[in-house]
């Protein structure tokens, strides 16, 4: 069964809020000049950046307002940005109108990505995106 | 259903399942048909243990959450490397809780 819609909406919710908090810890830091600690356990256990990996560094430019920066430190950073500001938005509005249209989309995602037709091409994305991670060393 | 076989089952498939639900689930076996005995038999689960070994080795990269069938949360989970570190901590936690879950789910929706 997939999570029920009122623990999707608070965890992502959450999770929006959470990684606000980060950019906001990190933004101050940036403003003294310090870098972003990594707190990736495949990071920090092995020393190869994981997939994800250079995501707040890249918002970090994208809120600079280098865009190409953030696309060279990793692309994911721009769509996790995306996210970041539709989400709250979609999620309030749903709970506004009564609606459960994200949910329905998020379900909807599940069911797609389990096909290999949808899931194949973002998994080589992500793999080439990862073996590109590994060469600039994040 | 033929009480040496839902004993049986359940002696096979009980660490893949949730404690508190067991007893109703022997109930909810015995009183089901026996032509269904064949279907259950076969059912496969997911182990715990593998899946929190999984979770141990390559936690930021949500192989558990997709080996479980949570394909959303495991996308949400790889994006943002295993939640800034910590879901990957929690999950190390939980993961084994939550694959008896979807165990327990996936066999209630067989037997009803």
């Amino acid at each position: 069964m997939p999570i029920s819609k009122n623990r999707l909406y608070l965890f992502l919710t959450f999770a929006t809020l959470a990684g606000y908090l980060w950019l906001g810890f990190h933004y101050l830091r940036a403003a003294q000049g310090a870098g972003v600690e990594s707190v990736c356990l495949i990071h920090r256990v092995t020393g190869y950046p994981c997939p994800a990996c250079g995501t707040s560094r890249s918002i970090l430019a994208l809120l600079a307002g280098d865009w190409m920066g953030a696309l060279l430190i990793n692309p994911l950073g721009i769509l996790m940005m995306g996210a970041m500001i539709v989400l709250p938005f979609w999620v309030a509005l749903d709970l506004i109108r009564k609606k459960e249209t994200l949910y329905r989309f998020y379900l909807w995602c599940e069911i797609q990505l389990r096909r290999p037709r949808c899931y194949l091409p973002l998994l080589l994305l992500l793999i080439l995106n990862w073996i590109w991670n590994l060469k600039k060393g994040l | 259903m033929d009480a040496n076989n839902v004993d049986m089952f359940l002696t096979a498939n009980a660490k893949f399942l949730e404690e508190h639900q067991l007893l109703f689930i022997r109930e909810r076996l015995l009183a089901m048909d026996e032509s269904r005995w064949r279907m259950l038999q076969f059912m496969q689960f997911q182990d715990p243990v593998i899946i929190l070994i999984v979770s141990l080795l390559t936690g930021p990269l949500a192989i558990d959450r997709f080996m479980i069938g949570d394909t959303g949360l495991g996308v949400i989970k790889l994006l943002t490397c295993g939640g800034l570190g910590i879901w990957a901590l929690i999950d190390w936690i939980m993961i084994m809780g939550i694959t008896r879950q979807k165990n327990t789910e996936k066999l209630m929706m067989a037997i009803y």
